[in-house]
């Protein structure tokens, strides 16, 4: 200890460390402070650290000691001493600290491994160490090729999934438009002049296909025509175009969602509760105080009991065009025929759903526990029956 | 290499001995034939939650040190919001990169005592922990 304060603490020149406050206190304290004191240094440490620092800048070589009249010398790498350590020393900074050259060295390219341009400072006083090297030239220019390539690699990553998830998003774009608009007509929009609305909507036909399915996002799909419907497209004809077709599908569904509720959200409801009246109790809670709010702790219920399975809303909704062509029927057009069809399938499935809802209820109510004495014999061994 | 290790890390222990810090109360090499593996046990600071308790670190040395931090880990179960709760893995700037060989082990050790009175909750390894500490910091 007494070795290493005269090195550390006893010299003028020692002041705050700002990589942490902490740090200074540390080493105050191996120099035998009390805990109050180190406190105290810490604290004014971490207010005036930058002015400190500053003022140290200004220290006159004549304030420090040379190096051959320091009597104890200690190693601030590998704390050897001069009589059990063998080496060069150096004084490579302002402060107290003074070190092998060979330690020095050993440290500084440890903390040029990743980065080789790194300036490597001093820990206490923070002056940048000076080397003399031979330069090359070829080492210098290698360096910064090396170190961009390092710190590019997570840049790179990044993009390099972006592109892949965009490249998905295009196939099925063009997977969904081949299924609904037929193999013709979509090989003759795929392979035409691509417009930019076209670049835009190809691959977010997934994200609109899910986002519909999400109750929360459902009303901005209302907005989503803006990015693909021309103002030129807006005429009445029949059959409509099909970009109007598929404008209108967000208010149609729209619509939909919200007709169901009012005709079956009731009976829906009713339903979940006799076979789920432990999922409605956390849910409905309360029980609103007016029926407005009542209202959305309903439709709540119905989302939240129902769908909250993300993995097959999002695996249905990206099923959605593939299913489209199930519906045969005599429409000439395919894309009229695709979304008509698409549309009576979801009416279908709504039905379906309903119906295993209320056969879940019905099969509820008639459930009943059997009492142990009414099936015992059957379960008795065959030879003990009379 | 290994021969500056074994000399820095006797020096480091005989200057713990000679001068322990206060609220360290041991720190040594776990075993008399491995000077890479040492334990040392931390006593909580007095008028913080963690007055009166005793915390085990083991401290697990690389074969480059000093160039390298030392390994610290809980091996008490601490409630903090910088240290991990299970694996008892401390989240410190001084642990990973401000490394420098100018810290000692028990330096770093006193570096963990004040993390323990000053939690640092932006880089929260405890979530449950660090969420407390806001709650209580916005109470205040």
């Amino acid at each position: 200890m007494s070795s290493y304060s005269p090195v550390v603490s006893g010299s003028p020149q020692i002041q705050a460390d700002p990589i942490s406050a902490s740090s200074t206190s540390a080493i105050t304290s191996l120099s035998g402070g009390s805990i109050a004191q180190q406190e105290e240094v810490a604290e004014s440490n971490a207010r005036t650290g930058e002015s400190i620092i500053h003022r140290e800048s200004n220290v006159s070589l004549s304030r420090l000691i040379p190096l051959e009249e320091i009597a104890d010398k200690r190693c601030w790498i590998c704390f050897g001493e001069e009589d059990d350590s063998t080496g060069k020393w150096v004084r490579p900074c302002k402060c107290s600290l003074i070190c092998h050259e060979e330690c020095l060295l050993n440290w500084i390219a440890e903390t040029q491994k990743g980065t080789a341009l790194k300036k490597v400072r001093c820990p206490q006083c923070k002056t940048p160490y000076q080397l003399n090297e031979t330069k090359s030239l070829i080492l210098q220019l290698l360096s910064i090729i090396d170190a961009t390539i390092q710190s590019s690699i997570p840049y790179v990553t990044v993009l390099g999934v972006t592109f892949g998830v965009a490249i998905t998003q295009f196939h099925y774009g063009a997977y969904a438009l081949l299924t609904v608009v037929g193999l013709e007509e979509g090989g003759r929009i795929l392979r035409g002049p691509w417009s930019w609305r076209m670049i835009l909507n190809l691959p977010l036909i997934p994200a609109f296909l899910i986002c519909s399915r999400i109750p929360s996002l459902n009303n901005y799909m209302l907005l989503s025509p803006i990015l693909y419907l021309k103002w030129n497209q807006l005429r009445i004809s029949l059959p409509p175009h099909p970009t109007v077709t598929l404008a209108i599908l967000p208010t149609a569904s729209y619509v939909y969602n919200r007709l169901y509720f009012q005709l079956f959200g009731k009976m829906e409801v009713s339903w979940q509760t006799q076979v789920e009246p432990y999922a409605v109790a956390t849910i409905d809670g309360g029980n609103g105080d007016n029926a407005n709010e009542r209202a959305r702790n309903d439709r709540d219920l119905i989302n939240r009991v129902e769908r909250r399975d993300y993995g097959r809303l999002i695996v249905g909704a990206l099923c959605l065009p593939c299913r489209f062509n199930v519906v045969k029927s005599r429409i000439p057009d395919h894309f009229h025929r695709s979304i008509i069809g698409g549309c009576l399938l979801i009416v279908f499935k709504d039905a379906v759903n309903l119906t295993l809802k209320y056969q879940k209820a019905k099969n509820r109510r008639s459930r009943h526990v059997r009492n142990y004495d009414e099936f015992a014999r059957e379960f008795e061994p065959r030879g003990r029956r009379a | 290499m290994t021969d500056t290790l074994t000399r820095r890390l006797i020096k480091e222990l005989m200057e713990f001995r000679k001068d322990p810090a206060p609220d360290l109360k041991d720190l040594t090499p776990e075993k008399e034939d491995d000077i890479l593996v040492w334990k040392a046990i931390l006593e909580g600071e007095r008028d913080t939650p963690y007055e009166g308790g005793q915390w085990k670190l083991r401290i697990n040395i690389p074969r480059n040190y000093p160039m390298a931090p030392p390994n610290i880990k809980f091996m008490t179960k601490i409630c903090h919001p910088n240290i991990h709760f299970k694996s008892g893995e401390i989240c410190l700037d001084v642990l990973k990169n401000a490394w420098s060989p100018a810290w000692t082990l028990q330096s770093a050790c006193i570096a963990i005592r004040l993390l323990l009175s000053n939690p640092e909750p932006s880089s929260p390894l405890n979530c449950d922990a660090d969420a407390e500490t806001r709650w209580a910091t916005n109470l205040l």
